[in-house]
């Protein structure tokens, strides 16, 4: 594998090899031990992959517990309605 | 569309999927690996146990509003969250265990109910709405904490849809690319695809240096 491979390799999976192709995940972590360009493509896809995942907390316990609360007390509404 | 008549959906339940042993991923934040797994308590809903009905929304309620809020809009995020649990409950006779993982089908299901709204308001135009104030967040809390997550989630509405959607179930609800083949109904090199564009569209819209200096 060649730097410039494990870059497309990166657009397409990001940088959690965990989640690659097992054989391409091999090569990468052969790569990343060898080279200083695939280890710098390496960090800047990680950096990018945590702004990816940044989008922010969703829910407080409250509200959470409200919309919980909101659905419980709703099971008996006519299927009908939601389809 | 109704959920009984989508042949999406449905065809979820015929699916064996390779990845019904995938409990690690199943556990949401806060759900500890001693809890009761989501298909032993959808079996017990599917008995009419309310209990086991409220453990599970409990447990993937923040990923269902996070979810609609990344594809559709944070406006109808919360309505389209709960508008999904009381689709499961009404169809929870048609789950059964060798179609999917619970975690499978509640996807499917949220993926079409945030399919419908977006189609339904295609005329509007989705970065238009407000956050929901959440009370229990001060306002600088929400500010400090969001702003950022703001932007990313701007960027990802200026998606495609299938893009949008791809790249949300891949960083967001942290599956594989087969994963979220199985999910969208589609072939995995598809949705390879879709996340090679949708990644470098996002670079792009967040001003992120490519680093191999070639085309987007």
């Amino acid at each position: 594998m060649t730097p410039n491979e494990l870059k497309a390799l990166i657009d397409i999976y990001g940088a959690d090899l965990a989640k690659w192709p097992p054989q391409e995940g091999a090569h990468a972590k052969t790569l990343l031990a060898q080279s200083d360009e695939a280890r710098a493509l390496m960090r800047d896809a990680v950096a990018f992959d945590a702004v990816l995942r940044n989008t922010g907390p969703v829910l407080s316990p409250d509200r959470r517990r409200f919309l919980v609360d909101s659905i419980m007390g709703r099971l008996d509404d006519t299927p009908s309605s939601l389809s | 569309m109704s959920v009984q008549s989508n042949p999406r959906v449905l065809k979820v339940l015929d699916m064996k999927s390779s990845w019904e042993t995938d409990s690690a991923g199943d556990a949401p934040v806060g759900v500890t690996a001693d809890e009761v797994p989501d298909d032993a308590l959808m079996i017990r809903v599917q008995q009419g146990d309310r209990d086991a009905f409220r453990q599970l929304v409990t447990r993937h309620i923040d990923r269902i509003v996070g979810l609609a809020r990344r594809v559709v809009g944070p406006a109808e995020a919360e309505d389209i969250a709960q508008d999904v649990f009381l689709k499961l409950w009404a169809r929870r006779d048609q789950w059964t265990p060798r179609g999917g993982t619970f975690r499978t089908w509640l996807y499917r299901v949220a993926l079409n109910r945030c399919i419908d709204e977006t189609r339904r308001r295609s005329t509007v135009a989705l970065d238009d709405t407000p956050e929901p104030i959440d009370p229990a967040r001060s306002p600088l809390d929400q500010c400090d904490a969001g702003e950022e997550a703001a932007r990313v989630r701007a960027a990802i509405h200026q998606l495609p849809e299938r893009q949008r959607i791809a790249i949300t179930l891949y960083y967001n609800e942290d599956l594989t690319a087969a994963h979220v083949a199985c999910i969208m109904d589609l072939k995995v090199n598809a949705v390879e695809s879709l996340l090679k564009r949708g990644r470098q569209k996002l670079r792009d819209l967040l001003g992120e240096t490519d680093p191999g200096g070639g085309p987007a």
